[in-house]
């Protein structure tokens, strides 16, 4: 069995004078206390990659800083779904008594690390390098090219879309830490400049220094058993280009591994901690997850179904969108928001603790899709 | 982006399956066998997705310009530019244009 035993995130957004080792190593810190260990009971050790720090033995080198000798660490690399593939590789590392305690750590300067043109003109290079980046897109260029296919198919309009930043800053207003607090409406959203359309500004999230740290362990805090029962995986395709069937992307397949390695069910999870680089992204997820019928997400946001206080609460922190985006950490912080509110233990916007949860992450463009179902057992 | 760099209408179809792919592998994606032939296409296709591209992902680049996926007739899909009046259903033909030094394929309405 595996348990996260510890947890935290630093507030995302600008943090002038962070690189990644510091921002690493604060999240580690933290995580550490929270998981009530020292340095030297930690065994394990994974780490996500920085677009400031492009480090070829990035956890080793964490190791070196933080002072950690451990018998298990490498890197891990999936794009957006790093997060969430740390955590599955934690689980099954456990599980097979590779390791005891296994620190999980993640982040970056990418805001303050460079400049925006360059993250974005990096990050656009994701796209084939001969039948796409040519054309000169963006990465919200590539999602923008899903939700085109995706509101042609299914009747989303750029309305539906904008419900669920609305939903995520009003999650964010509620949190100190967040990068973006500040209220906004459907109204403001679309109103907000255009970057690739469908697509404006606040369709995406920002780009934010910061970092994030788990430990997964052989065993849980006395406070609060929060297990990982287990996850699953699906990859159909990288480039956009070669995304065959807008109704299945990979998320169910994913999924229904997933409920298969846990023995739980999409049904009956509480809480939802689903990746949300885009308005386009989040929607997609819930309906190819079953959350909602297609084009009938929107409808269930206004109606208060995905907010806190609503039947499944839904990165309840603010999401990449609205709590923030540094990279490889983005999807960690969602988990960090899970187990604060699953422990019961938030000082601030607790809701009732969910006893089940569920966490999707998703790499490139919709390329790579990770699903892990987490229970409370005590 | 210079340099002779040309996008085409090539595509792959596979000698065993016939099935057709635009990203070049070694070996059929559907059955693995090695004996597929690169070809060109027409031009002919439908309109997949659209995006106007308002902020181009560097300042050597001048926007906005419009990117597109086309369902090309001889079953595969490629990612092109296209005119502003092009929408997802819509029945289009390419032509060749230059975009930051390089030739690139732009997608009009078929007549």
């Amino acid at each position: 069995m595996s348990f996260l035993r510890g947890w935290s995130a630093t507030p995302y957004g600008r943090i002038d004078g962070s690189n990644t080792l510091s921002l690493m190593g604060e999240a580690a810190q933290a995580a550490l206390a929270s998981a009530g260990l020292e340095r030297g009971e930690i065994d394990g050790l994974l780490c996500g990659y920085s677009t400031t720090l492009p480090h070829l033995m990035l956890s080793t080198l964490f190791a070196e800083y933080f002072g950690l000798a451990p018998s298990y660490a490498h890197g891990v690399q999936v794009g957006g779904a790093t997060g969430a593939a740390m955590i599955l590789l934690a689980h099954n590392l456990i599980e097979n008594n590779a390791a005891r305690n296994i620190l999980l750590v993640a982040g970056e300067n990418r805001l303050t690390g460079q400049s925006r043109d360059s993250s974005v003109s990096t990050l656009a290079q994701v796209g084939h390098p001969d039948f796409e980046v040519p054309l000169g897109p963006t990465v919200p260029s590539y999602y923008a090219l899903v939700a085109s296919q995706y509101m042609a198919r299914f009747g989303v309009t750029e309305e539906d879309l904008a419900e669920f930043p609305a939903l995520m800053r009003a999650n964010a207003s509620r949190n100190p830490h967040a990068h973006l607090r500040s209220p906004i409406t459907v109204a403001d959203v679309l109103a907000s400049r255009p970057i690739s359309t469908p697509l404006k500004l606040l369709d995406c999230c920002p780009i934010s220094d910061g970092a994030a740290a788990l430990v997964v362990s052989r065993f849980p805090q006395e406070a609060a058993a929060i297990r990982i029962r287990g996850g699953g995986q699906a990859h159909l395709h990288q480039h956009v280009t070669e995304l065959r069937d807008i109704s299945a992307v990979g998320a169910d397949l994913s999924v229904c591994r997933a409920e298969a390695a846990s023995g739980m069910s999409r049904k009956n999870a509480e809480y939802l901690a689903i990746y949300d680089s885009f308005s386009i992204t989040l929607l997609l997820l819930l309906e190819e997850l079953g959350f909602a019928a297609r084009g009938e997400a929107s409808r269930l946001v206004r109606h208060g179904y995905f907010s806190p206080d609503g039947a499944r609460p839904l990165n309840t922190h603010g999401g990449l969108m609205s709590y923030g985006h540094c990279g490889t950490a983005g999807a960690l912080a969602h988990i960090v928001e899970m187990c604060g509110q699953m422990s019961g233990s938030r000082a601030d916007r607790q809701i009732r603790p969910p006893a089940t949860a569920i966490m999707h992450g998703d790499g490139g463009v919709l390329s790579s899709h990770v699903t892990i179902f987490f229970a409370r057992e005590n | 982006m210079a340099n002779g760099v040309v996008v085409d209408l090539g595509y792959d179809v596979c000698g065993n399956c016939d099935a057709r792919w635009r990203v070049p592998r070694p070996r059929c994606p559907r059955c693995g066998d090695a004996g597929c032939v690169r070809r060109q296409a027409a031009g002919a296709g439908v309109a997949a997705a659209v995006t106007r591209v308002m902020r181009p992902p560097s300042a050597h680049l001048a926007g906005p310009y419009s990117i597109c996926l086309v369902d090309m007739d001889e079953g595969f899909r490629i990612m092109a530019h296209c005119a502003d009046d092009i929408a997802v259903g819509s029945a289009v033909v390419a032509r060749f244009v230059e975009f930051a030094g390089t030739s690139i394929p732009f997608f009009e309405r078929s007549p």
